[in-house]
């Protein structure tokens, strides 16, 4: 038999995969470069910031969902995006009382599929792309907010949430430089 | 394998190379004993036939035999006992050397020594199954009457051939070819005489006499270089014959076949020839044998040795081959009419078969006659193939085994088998009846089988050699022919329970066979050789075990067999161990107990096994160990237990923690077990000290590490003054699955001096030894190990020596015995963090510098030690405490600059002189050093330096002074963290070499009482200060309304509080409420106006209370350990600002209340009476400012999502600018005065006049155009308060305009007077009064809210006539006044 | 349903180091005794030659029987990375065998596609040991 008609390899799937195994040899390398857990976890990060600031551009003229009046429209943009690059649409929701901070629930969260932390790694943030990307897309739209993993089924929890809290509006417009 | 040093052919020709029996005669034999050998031996050399020997088989044909052999024996030979056997075998393997081929790799391995062995286990069994085709009857010319000599022999012969055919010696056929040799020494006269009738008598008996002429000279006449170059001479014609089975002890030759025959020649010959050898041993080179041609053969030269040559030829050629040839022709004759003969012959058989040897119903056992056909079959097979005719050999075997088969004479019928197979085999014909040998096999094992049960244990070692015997021709064959599979496969059938050693030896060959294949197979080799090395050992063959492991770990190394590599190390350390090789024990005992590699193997040992081994590698240590113990070398280093170099922690000038004596408590220092984020607050509370002591904040900052870890940054060195504490602590990890014990661990370091040269003596560092402690199986421990450098320089910790041992409950297996403890170090290796910094970083992998363990040692420094008298560990929410601080410099140094760095200054605060607190204070606030106040709150420093006496603390000298706590008002935990700086005082060492001592306790803090301030507005003026101060100053007021709840848990209760100023006390979760108006003057900046409320009992306060009451309003700068960001704004200036913005300023001024509202209360906890205070700032009005923290979370209520874009864009400017218009309404204050009655006699004059003053008063900064408008109307909503009913009063008349526009300047008050009359008594109103103000003419109108009520009460004076007319005149007076 | 037996299962990597190893016995039977777990190392890895050589004699993964020693017998599955699952068992269970590997290989697969996971490194994963002992119960011991 051969590895074919194993694992019927579906069209479609197989750019998810190869997506996957993408993120996850850049994770893997990034460790290998930098042997220091917290380290990788930054530069993931600071990677998905620069995608976030050159992706919102294409979100906004793709998808072009108008202009986010309160925070909650943020939310929803969010939720709009990820469903346009990453295919799925996770969930907003538990909203603070302050009304300035949100949390998106991935569920599935694409970028895990195969992964398995080993032990030596419990306390990398294995998806820290993904808050990266929301932080450095708000920015570019003049909207300073905070991202961070409160919760990843990598760590067996049982869901994978991100946080994101509303800092502060950007009143001038300088632009946000790389990190 | 073992590739033979022969072809397979060869091996076997000589195998079967025709056997002649000698017979001497004693003085025969004593006379060529001149020559130290006995005749045989003087022989054997020369077994084969200069020239070319040629037979004729039966059909007449003549034959060449190529490379003829014969092998003389002596005929009273005896083959060994098989045990005698089995011992002579294992000396000969154990004797073996093997180091040779140790270092050669797998695949070129040939060990020609296995050859050797292989045959060895051959030879037995040739002996014993060789038939003497002839024999030779040798007699000595010397001895007087040569005749009946001869005559013993013969008949002696004869006996022994006769008597009993079953005994050795064996013999061919009943008539063998005799053959009589007279040996006679060269100076024999009459020995010629003696040969006619010698002649006479023999000469037609069988065969012609050889006569031996100057046999041997006599020794002293031999001249010395014939001796000498005899072995030489010898050598050559061996070398020419190709490699020769059979060597005369002189012949040297290579070595493989040399020891071989020392062996072959000692195998047969019984004790005294064995004797004979073990006096000289059988040497390898030809200079040895040199030595031994003296020992032997004194008397022997060239000649002679032609002679005997000529003699083996003349034997061959003249009687030998003839005879064979007969021998042939009669045999064939009888097989080919054996049809006939054939019931003839059965018959017999059947007539034997009572008279069988070892009767029983043993199938195997059948035994023919002598003369049964299938025997001459079978003979002249024999015969056909010692002389070299395979073809007809072939044949007649192959009769001779179906004869056998059809009868079930099963070893008979396997020897034919094999030997057909054999003759086959030897025509070169490659599809050789292979099944034939596995045929005979079979039957050997079989029969060894059978032959088992019956314990015939020589029959059974018989057969078992046969089999053995069998194995290696086949095996041979089958190599010779690349069957390397089968021939291993045969190896292995022959493996058998009864002999490790056989076993031990097939497996080797089979392992060879294996590797030897076409396509190698190193495994299955490793593996048998694995299993080979097994049965050695159990056969006591502790060097060849050993060795056969070695070979098998090649294969295996490294690849991760964990448990497989641990059997092989495991038996490699004891075999090694028990043949001395002690290094190599260790080092296989020490890969045994490495866990580096078997921790992440997917298997893992059993703690049993991990016991053994460990003990294992103890003793053997602990041996190799103490026979070295003479020659002085450093400790072997062993990774067990782990040791984890990174968690190294190193701490540096910390004094050993002194127990507190009395109520004095030394200063919690730096310590290990200290959290880093913790450190991250101590790194910012120091570069905050460093920034004040520069004067200037420092661009690069690193901090100075008393603590050093793998997360500090150690590119540099930490310096330690001399004589001063470096702690380290390693952190040991236990990977075994059994415990451990380490004992008397110490640093291992190396000293420098300034010179950075090394120092050897000890004394200039002490340290401590650790005593000890059990490490459980995987468990981890951190060890702390002291050193105090005793002399300037830099000191190095390399690591750490310890004694570890086995826990002794562990080893209770075998009690007793003390646990073997041995002494080894580890290193400890530390790297900085991976360097990603450049693009050379990058792309390789570079590690920061980590000096953690490359101490400085300077020259010595001051060294502060700070005390606290009892710290306490409980306060409640508010308590103000006072604990007493005490500094010692306690180094030989004085210092100067003792700064303390405060992480929380608006709850703690340090000075060395009581504050006493009085009304006069109140002048003191205004210029109170560093707590300006002025309108933007501005920031208090952590930074508090402590004047010392005349600038420094001599060495030894101690200064006092007082620490206030005054507890935050939330509950739980409250860190007090301290962080002293101190340089030396001397000037010639840098600035850097500043030191550090913290301080840190954490409070744990009660709830007490819980306070919430509402603080509303109020829109009146006061005038109180009208009377006061000449000028007229108004001030407008506000209410604050405390109210206080007694929120102590009852537990812990601190019981009622007693509120100052409160005669009633507060039980606990009452709570009481009360108002207090404060009024408002005008500030000027830089001050502060302390006001205290006037009580009526006095409560004594802690003198320092209102420095609590002012930090509370000071804000504090976060505490970051790195620079705060260079703010753009403070380089540019910022435009002038507009009118609006100034004119926005004020007016949200205005609105600012900038007050600390202070409750102080007292209570009781336990015994003790707590005084508290709870503070509170509060900025601007507040409908309620909660100073709670329990109501702190729920009660927030949902707000709608952040707002990110305002409603309306354009006036977000101005909402910066001005506070909301709703905010605006109380800008300007409005009062009233007015007389409240007035009696008038309206008889006299009908008019009444009444005046009503209205005083406006500015609050805030900013001039407002008002507008104040009069109307008689009442209009509700209007902000104005009914005191009465509109009915029951009319409403006065004002009189003239009733709208007046002013102008009010910022804090400008202004009064407006307002006349009016009436004309009759009654209570009268002054109207509504609506004021509208506005910045300019621009703005809109704000209307302010200006709640006033007037009344008047207008009452006659005595008359009460009505005079109706006057009603008319009215004089109008009015204007301000 | 598997006879009841013992086994071995050893996951051998490119270099022939194992990967992975696990023993099953039956639930009622006791494991074997410590000092031969040795031994079946020993066995699976003499077995390596035997292998390398059958798996160029057929195109199919499974191998069916390649290898015996006494009582052991040695089955073998290679797959198409070479990466070679060798099982020993003292009973026929040649169906249950198949299907094992078969499992194995699927579950070797989904974790070599874990980013930490190197290759032919050994597999150190509590889910993989999990499935590995799941499938050995369903198809081997039983």
């Amino acid at each position: 038999m051969s590895r074919q008609n194993l694992r019927a390899i579906d069209p479609k799937k197989v750019s998810g995969e190869l997506f996957t195994l993408t993120y996850g040899s850049l994770v893997a390398q990034l460790l290998k470069d930098y042997e220091n857990v917290e380290e990788v976890n930054r530069q993931l990060e600071r990677i998905g910031y620069n995608i976030g600031m050159r992706l919102i551009e294409d979100f906004l003229a793709r998808a072009n969902p108008g202009r986010c009046y309160d925070f909650r429209d943020t939310a929803d943009k969010i939720q709009q995006a990820f469903k346009l690059y990453l295919g799925v649409s996770p969930s907003i929701g538990s909203w603070s009382p302050g009304g300035d901070e949100f949390s998106v629930v991935l569920d599935p969260n694409p970028l895990t599929e195969f992964v398995e932390l080993p032990d030596h790694l419990q306390n990398l943030r294995y998806s820290n792309v993904l808050p990266g990307v929301i932080r450095g897309a708000a920015e570019m739209v003049q909207i300073e907010v905070l991202a961070s993993f409160i919760a990843d089924s990598l760590k067996g929890d049982n869901i994978t949430e991100i946080r994101v809290k509303f800092v502060k509006r950007l009143e001038d417009a300088v632009p946000a430089g790389e990190d | 394998m073992a590739h033979c040093s022969q072809t397979a052919q060869e091996f076997i020709r000589n195998a079967f190379a025709p056997q002649i029996a000698i017979l001497c005669s004693e003085d025969a034999d004593t006379l060529s004993l001149k020559n130290n050998l006995r005749f045989v031996e003087l022989l054997q050399p020369f077994s084969s036939p200069k020239s070319e020997v040629r037979i004729s088989d039966p059909s007449g044909t003549l034959v060449t035999i190529k490379n003829f052999k014969i092998y003389f024996e002596d005929m009273n030979r005896r083959p060994p006992q098989p045990t005698l056997g089995k011992k002579i075998l294992s000396e000969a393997v154990a004797s073996s050397s093997w180091d040779q081929e140790i270092s050669k790799p797998i695949v070129s391995w040939t060990g020609g020594i296995s050859t050797n062995l292989t045959l060895q286990t051959s030879t037995p069994w040739f002996e014993e199954w060789r038939e003497n085709i002839s024999s030779v009857a040798v007699i000595s010319a010397g001895s007087e009457n040569p005749m009946d000599q001869l005559n013993r022999l013969s008949q002696y012969q004869h006996q022994q051939q006769h008597q009993n055919p079953t005994h050795f010696p064996k013999w061919f056929s009943p008539n063998i070819l005799k053959y009589y040799l007279l040996l006679h020494d060269i100076d024999d006269v009459e020995a010629t005489n003696n040969l006619i009738p010698l002649y006479l008598i023999h000469g037609r008996g069988c065969s012609n006499v050889d006569i031996l002429l100057r046999e041997t000279s006599s020794g002293t006449a031999t001249p010395r270089e014939n001796v000498v170059d005899l072995p030489s001479r010898v050598t050559e014609g061996e070398s020419s014959e190709g490699s020769e089975p059979i060597a005369h002890p002189l012949s040297p030759v290579a070595p493989p076949l040399d020891e071989n025959n020392g062996i072959i020649d000692q195998f047969p010959t019984d004790v005294p020839l064995l004797v004979n050898r073990q006096s000289l041993p059988v040497s390898n080179t030809n200079n040895s044998s040199f030595s031994m041609s003296n020992t032997y053969c004194p008397c022997l030269n060239p000649s002679d040795v032609e002679n005997i040559k000529t003699f083996v030829d003349e034997f061959c050629l003249q009687a030998l081959i003839p005879y064979v040839e007969r021998q042939i022709r009669y045999l064939n004759d009888v097989v080919t009419n054996r049809s006939r003969s054939k019931s003839l012959l059965s018959a017999t058989r059947r007539w034997l078969g009572g008279s069988k040897v070892n009767a029983s119903n043993n199938a195997n056992s059948v035994v023919y006659s002598q003369e049964a056909t299938e025997l001459q079959t079978r003979r002249l097979g024999d015969l056909c193939f010692m002389f070299g005719l395979y073809e007809q050999a072939y044949n007649a075997y192959y009769t001779a085994k179906n004869d056998f088969k059809s009868d079930q004479a099963w070893l008979y019928f396997a020897g034919a088998q094999e030997m057909a197979a054999l003759s086959s085999f030897m025509q070169n014909q490659q599809d050789f009846p292979k099944r034939y040998f596995e045929g005979s096999l079979h039957t050997y094992l079989n029969v060894c089988k059978l032959e088992k049960i019956w314990e015939y244990i020589n029959i059974i070692s018989m057969f078992i050699t046969l089999q053995f015997v069998l194995t290696l021709l086949c095996t041979e064959v089958l190599k010779s022919c690349q069957e390397y599979g089968e021939s291993a496969m045969i190896f292995i059938k022959m493996t058998s329970e009864e002999s490790d050693l056989l076993s031990a030896l097939m497996l080797e060959q089979a392992a060879h066979c294996f590797i030897n294949s076409k396509r190698p197979l190193p495994r299955k080799y490793a593996f048998h050789m694995t299993l080979a090395g097994h049965r050695y050992s159990k056969a006591g063959q502790k060097a060849h075990s050993l060795r056969s492991y070695k070979q098998a770990f090649q294969v295996y190394f490294g690849r991760g067999w964990i448990l497989a590599e641990d059997h092989i190390h495991y038996t490699m350390g004891k075999q090694a161990f028990q043949l001395k090789l002690n290094q190599e024990s260790l080092e296989a005992t020490t890969r045994l107990i490495d866990q580096g590699a078997k921790k992440s193997s997917s298997t893992q040992q059993s703690p049993t096994q991990q016991l053994a081994y460990m003990r294992e590698f103890l003793n053997i240590l602990d041996k190799c160990l103490k026979e070295q113990k003479n020659t002085k070398q450093d400790l072997i280093s062993l990774n067990i237990p782990l040791l984890n170099s990174q968690n190294t922690k190193v701490l540096i000038g910390n004094p050993i923690p002194s127990p507190k004596e009395n109520d004095w408590c030394s200063c919690s220092h730096v310590n290990f077990s200290d959290e880093d984020f913790r450190e991250k607050r101590w790194f910012a509370l120091e570069r905050e000290l460093i920034t004040a002591v520069r004067g200037h904040p420092s661009m690069i900052f690193k901090p100075n590490l008393q603590r050093l870890t793998s997360g500090t940054p150690n590119t540099y060195s930490p310096f330690v003054p001399v004589k001063e504490r470096i702690s380290v602590q390693v952190h040991l990890m236990n990977p075994l699955l059994v415990s451990l014990t380490l004992s008397s661990i110490r640093p291992l370091y190396s000293f420098f001096d300034e010179q950075e040269s090394e120092i050897e003596d000890d004394s200039c560092v002490m340290y401590d030894i650790v005593p000890g402690f059990n490490m459980p199986p995987d468990s981890e421990q951190v060890v702390a190990i002291d050193l105090w450098p005793q002399r300037i320089g830099r000191i190095h910790i390399k690591g750490i020596a310890y004694k570890i041992s086995l826990t002794p409950d562990v080893i209770l297996a075998n009690e007793s015995c003390t646990p073997v403890t041995v002494e080894v170090k580890q290193d400890i290796e530390v790297k900085g963090p991976r360097l990603n910094n450049t693009l050379q970083e990058r792309s390789n992998v570079v590690y920061a510098r980590d000096e953690r363990l490359n101490i400085k040692v300077l020259p010595s420094l001051p060294n502060l030690s700070v005390e606290l008298e009892n710290p306490p560990p409980v306060l409640s929410c508010g308590e103000i405490q006072h604990i007493n601080i005490r500094f010692r410099n306690s180094g030989p140094v004085p210092l100067t600059k003792l700064l303390v760095a405060i992480s929380d200054p608006q709850h703690i605060y340090l000075t060395l002189e009581e504050s006493k607190f009085s009304e006069h204070n109140l002048g003191e606030i205004r210029e109170y050093k560093h707590l300006k106040a002025n309108k933007n709150r501005d920031t208090v420093t952590r930074i508090t330096s402590i004047p010392l006496p005349n600038g420094i603390l001599g060495a030894g000298e101690t200064l006092s002074g007082h620490l206030w706590l005054h507890a935050p008002s939330n509950p739980g935990a409250f860190d007090v963290e301290l962080l002293f700086y101190y340089h030396s005082s001397d000037e010639k060492q840098d600035k850097d070499r500043y030191r550090l001592v913290r301080h840190l306790s954490s409070i744990y803090l009660y709830p007490s009482i819980n306070v919430n301030v509402k603080s509303c507005r109020s829109s009146s003026l006061i005038c109180g200060e009208r009377h006061s101060s000449s000028s007229l100053s108004h001030r407008h007021s506000s209410n604050l309304v405390f109210h206080i709840t007694n929120k102590c848990e009852i537990e812990n209760s601190i019981g009622k509080v007693e509120l100052l100023g409160k005669t009633n006390a507060l039980e606990v979760g009452q709570s009481c409420q009360w108002c207090v108006e404060c009024g408002h003057v005008q500030k000027t900046k830089d001050e502060v106006i302390l006001t205290c409320m006037p009580f009526r009992q006095k409560m004594s306060l802690p003198g320092c209370w209102w420095e609590f009451t002012l930090r509370e309003r000071l804000m504090l700068p976060d505490l970051s350990p790195d620079l705060p960001p260079p703010n753009p704004a403070a380089s540019y200036d910022p435009p002038p600002p507009t009118q609006n913005q100034i004119d926005g300023k004020s007016l949200k001024e205005s609105l600012e209340l900038d007050i600390v509202a202070t409750v102080h209360w007292r209570g009781r906890r336990g015994e003790e009476v707590l005084v508290g205070q709870h503070s509170m700032y509060l900025a601007e009005y507040v409908e309620e400012k909660e100073d709670n923290w329990d109501v702190g979370l729920q009660n927030i209520e949902d707000h709608p999502p952040i707002r990110i874009i305002k409603e309306e864009e354009e006036n977000t400017i101005e909402d910066l600018v001005f506070p909301p218009l709703s905010d605006q309404q109380n800008l300007v204050k409005v009062m009233l005065e007015y007389p409240k009655e007035i009696s008038h006699n309206f008889k006299d004059s009908s008019l009444c006049r009444v005046k009503f003053q209205v005083h406006f008063y500015n609050s805030s900064a900013c001039t407002l155009m008002a507008e104040v408008e009069f109307s008689s109307k009442m209009q509700t909503g209007g902000g104005q308060v009914q005191m009465f009913s509109p009915e029951a009063s009319m409403n006065l008349l004002s009189v003239g305009a009733s709208t007046r526009k002013f102008t009010l300047d910022g804090f400008q008050s202004k009064t407006l007077s307002v006349h009016s009359i009436v004309t009759a008594p009654g209570t009268y109103s002054l109207g509504a009064l609506s004021l509208k103000v506005r910045r300019n003419a621009e703005s809109e109108w704000v209307p302010q809210v200006c709640k006033i009520q007037s009344g008047v009460v207008v009452r006659t004076e005595s008359s009460s006539v009505m005079n109706r007319y006057l009603s008319s005149e009215l004089a109008i007076l009015q204007g301000f006044s | 349903m598997a006879v009841q037996g013992n086994y071995y299962f050893a996951i051998v990597g490119h270099n022939d180091n194992p990967m992975f190893e696990m023993e099953f016995s039956p639930s009622n039977k006791e494991p074997k005794k410590e000092d031969h777990r040795h031994l079946s190392q020993f066995i699976a890895h003499a077995a390596l030659d035997l292998i390398d050589e059958s798996m160029w004699t057929t195109s199919n993964m499974y191998l069916r029987l390649v290898d015996k020693f006494n009582e052991w017998f040695v089955s073998a599955f290679v797959t198409a990375g070479r990466v070679r699952l060798i099982c020993l068992h003292d009973v026929k269970n040649d169906d249950g065998i198949k299907n094992f590997f078969m499992e194995m290989y699927e579950t070797y697969i989904k974790h070599s596609m874990n980013p930490f996971y190197e290759p032919n490194a050994p597999i150190k994963s509590a889910a993989f040991e999990k499935k590995v002992s799941f499938y050995g119960r369903k198809y081997l011991t039983g």
